[in-house]
């Protein structure tokens, strides 16, 4: 009994004392959680409240009857949607239009920021720097808008240069077998320069001291790059590759929507633009709060499960 | 310096009546405070009409209400209704662009709007509306719909270069057979009386998502993907004639009839090729088309769509009639019943002559004039307020059977022959029998299977899949329960609605 008195009191004292160093520390540090403050009650206001609007997907939600009048359906909108004809076709598009950008869309500003780091004249590579970074800042109505200038077969220039070699009108914008590879050529003028940016940073911190090593022993500028810029940057790479992998998903709901048309519908129908279409067009907003969960999950499992092997490999990760 | 936009007077004898003061309404005789009305709705003019706007200032003091309108920009209409819709936030006078959004419909029949039903007699203006107008905006019976009334006819349809097939000594055509042939010989003039890279059909029907072709529906003699026969609802997308459409397209796509890519079109790029002088045919309505005649008359000064009356497929003669609306209005429950009233009382004054004028052209002196042929000269003052059909027009309409016939910039040539073309079209037009029905199962997955069919469709005409495909999709939607529970339904809500 007095045992477990002095336990008990014990215990009591030591959640006390956490609580007054807790409270010693806000009082130490308050300036610091003033500043925090603003980024803490944005998080909650604009993150975490509304994630409570997920629950709509457990239920048969109206607008009429609100997210508490509205009848809770369990999973019946997931099994729905996993049961759907559309589900596989959905899922392969995806998948596919992602694998094609992380296979030849990521390696792009890498193998960039590696010749632009070769430059030798400092001015050269300013410009072509700022060059390539420029059509990261159109939007993807103007780039759908300058590919369809430049590819369709009633008036595209590209067309009408391989006619006038005597070639036949390539259908780029029709075909389902150039989709793919039409959304990922997108993609890699659009960002390839901007995402240069994080790999030219973190090149610019390698010690140079491991350079002259390399040179020292006879290494050319390929094997400098091979040896010292690429191992040193392999970090912030393999970062990167987890963070796209959460996205593996995600696949950008403008430029799929913005290209697709009812020629190449079957290899460009997205998670994205089939939500777009029953939640926003058709008001089903369960149901496609229900595939807009399913996708977050997965992209999550992917985010831990990529952080793990990174781990298991000797890299940092991302947490 | 008044640009001078004829307008045209489409309520001819009542012009003179309306003078400056104008005929009192009832409200403002009786001093009581103005009601204060929220109104959501769209507008197409350069810029919103602004909260001091004349117009609005001057509907306020004549109806003695507070008017507080929410403009919204047609090009996202519909996503803001839903994302109003689903707030329950909804204004006293809520627009829907279509009677069947989804949302809207289920609100409708959870009761969250008015039943007007009772109250439209007691409003002249609202009840002169086509008795058709009203029936088919009925659900479960019931109005609880103001439409924004339109003309009957006047429909988007076929217009061709009248001017070309009289060039090539091409009659009018009357047969798919004739159209054929007349858009070949558009396009294969071996003696070059035309411009070598002509278009034949640009495809502006098939810009729209999920749109049920033109052609499919002159094959079928149907208004869109159900036809009425012997008093049931069958699906044409199921039907042969729907398959000898597919066929036709499919040759006419092969031989160049149509561009390459019209997949990828959008119908301003379909209506840009039509404005270059490019196209034998386009598709618009009566009205719209003009836009495409003014353009490409710019660069061959004999340019003229002429509004085809109709074609006759092997399933009879068909010009599609329009729902005699556009969207509709509806009031929440959430509003008293004397507000309720005034809300409709307002919108009676706006289908009156006086109220319509006033919402469209505006006030006589600053804001238009009426010259001696009868015709509107709207002013710039006008132009600046944005005043128009375009804006207040959307909210206050008057049923005028040729009001599809007249376009800015028309001469009375082009306007007379629209008439005709008009009352011609009203002898043989067919209305889509399932405007304003409700199918639940439509509602839901509806759109998921127009598109499956739409997108079959185009990869058909453009010979990236086979008829062999098309059978198949036609065999698979026969044999799915869901997708045959729709025509049930419809069959249901339309032999409800006619027992009625």
């Amino acid at each position: 009994m007095q045992i477990m008195t002095a336990q008990k009191s014990s215990k009591l004292a030591a959640a006390s004392l956490k609580r007054r160093t807790a409270q010693s520390n806000l009082k130490r540090d308050k300036y610091l959680y003033l500043l925090a403050l603003p980024g803490i009650l944005f998080f909650l206001v604009f993150k975490y409240v509304p994630m409570w609007g997920v629950l709509i997907a457990f239920q048969d939600y109206s607008p009429y009857d609100g997210l508490l009048g509205s009848q809770w359906v369990g999973f019946t909108h997931f099994i729905a949607f996993f049961s759907s004809e559309q589900f596989p076709i959905l899922f392969r598009n995806t998948l596919m239009i992602s694998l094609y950008n992380l296979v030849f869309f990521f390696p792009m500003p890498i193998l960039l920021a590696l010749l632009l780091n070769e430059g030798r004249n400092v001015l050269f590579k300013k410009v072509i720097q700022s060059i390539v970074y420029l059509p990261h800042f159109l939007s993807w109505v103007i780039i759908a808008g300058i590919s369809y200038l430049l590819l369709s077969q009633t008036s595209g220039i590209v067309n009408q240069v391989l006619v006038s070699f005597g070639m036949h009108k390539i259908d780029f914008l029709t075909n389902s077998h150039l989709f793919w590879w039409l959304l990922t050529g997108q993609s890699m003028w659009k960002d390839a320069g901007w995402g240069t940016i994080i790999f030219l940073a973190s090149i610019a911190g390698v010690d140079p001291a491991l350079y002259e090593a390399a040179k020292m022993d006879g290494a050319g500028r390929m094997r400098q790059a091979w040896h010292v810029t690429l191992p040193a940057i392999r970090s912030v790479i393999v970062i990167l590759l987890i963070l796209r992998l959460g996205q593996v998903l995600e696949v950008g709901f403008e430029q799929i929507y913005l290209m697709m048309n009812g020629a190449v519908s079957q290899v460009a129908d997205v998670f994205d633009t089939y939500v777009y279409r029953n939640g926003i067009q058709n008001g089903q907003f369960s149901f496609s709060t229900a595939v807009g969960l399913f996708k977050s999950i997965v992209g999550l499992l992917l985010v831990i499960i990529a952080n793990r092997i990174a781990k298991q490999f000797g890299e940092e990760g991302v947490y | 310096m008044t640009k001078k936009l004829l307008s045209f007077a489409l309520l001819t004898p009542t012009i003179l009546a309306l003078t400056a003061c104008g005929s009192q309404p009832a409200s403002s005789g009786q001093q009581s405070a103005p009601t204060e009305i929220s109104i959501m709705t769209e507008f197409s003019t350069p810029d919103a009409p602004g909260p001091d706007n004349p117009v609005l200032k001057e509907f306020e003091k004549r109806t003695n209400t507070i008017l507080n309108i929410n403009w919204i920009s047609p090009n996202n209409f519909q996503d803001k209704l839903n994302a109003i819709l689903a707030s329950g936030q909804l204004p006293d006078l809520t627009k829907s662009n279509k009677l069947n959004n989804p949302q809207f419909q289920k609100m409708i029949q959870q009761g969250a709007f008015w039943d007007l039903t009772p109250f439209i007699k007691d409003y002249p203006n609202l009840a002169a509306y086509p008795q058709s107008v009203w029936d088919n905006t009925k659900i479960n019976g019931k109005n609880y719909v103001i439409p924004s009334v339109r003309p009957l006819d006047g429909a988007s349809y076929f217009a061709i270069r009248k001017d070309w097939l009289d060039a090539l000594h091409l009659p009018i055509p009357q047969t798919m057979d004739d159209l054929y042939n007349d858009l070949f010989a558009f396009t294969h003039n071996p003696d070059g009386s035309l411009k070598p890279d002509v278009i034949g059909y640009n495809m502006r029907d098939m810009t729209s998502a999920n749109a049920v072709p033109t052609v499919q529906d002159i094959y079928n003699a149907s208004n869109g993907k159900w036809k009425l026969q012997n008093g049931k609802l069958i699906d044409t997308d199921l039907q042969p004639a729907t398959r000898d459409a597919l066929l036709w397209l499919n040759k006419a796509y092969n031989n160049g009839l149509i561009p390459k890519d019209f997949a990828v079109f959008k119908p301003t790029q379909a209506e840009d090729l039509a404005k270059s002088n490019k196209v034998g045919m386009s598709q618009d309505t009566v009205e719209g088309i003009w836009r495409s005649t003014d353009g490409a008359s710019k660069i061959d000064p004999k340019a003229d769509f002429l509004p085809l009356v109709s074609l006759t497929g092997p399933n009879g003669v068909f010009a599609p009639r329009t729902p005699g609306y556009n969207a509709v209005y509806a009031i929440p429950k959430t509003v008293p019943l004397d507000k309720l009233k005034k809300i409709l009382s307002l919108m009676d004054y706006g289908a009156s002559d006086e109220g319509f004028t006033l919402a469209c052209f505006g006030l006589q002196g600053p804001d238009y004039t009426v010259g001696s042929d009868g015709f509107k000269i709207v002013t710039d003052q006008a132009v600046k307020d944005n005043i128009s059909q375009s804006s207040f027009g959307k909210i206050f309409e008057r049923y005028d059977k040729y009001l599809w016939a007249y376009h800015t910039g028309m001469p009375k040539t082009v306007f007379d022959r629209n008439k005709t073309i008009v009352d011609a079209r009203e002898k043989v037009s067919i209305p889509d029998p399932t405007d304003g029905l409700y199918s639940d199962t439509y509602t839901k997955q509806g759109s998921e299977y127009d598109k499956q069919i739409s997108d079959m469709k185009i990869q058909v005409i453009m010979g990236k899949a086979t008829m062999n495909d098309w059978d198949n999709l036609v065999k698979k939607l026969q044999a799915d329960p869901q997708y045959m529970k729709i025509a049930d339904e419809l069959n249901q809500a339309y032999q409800q609605r006619a027992g009625k």
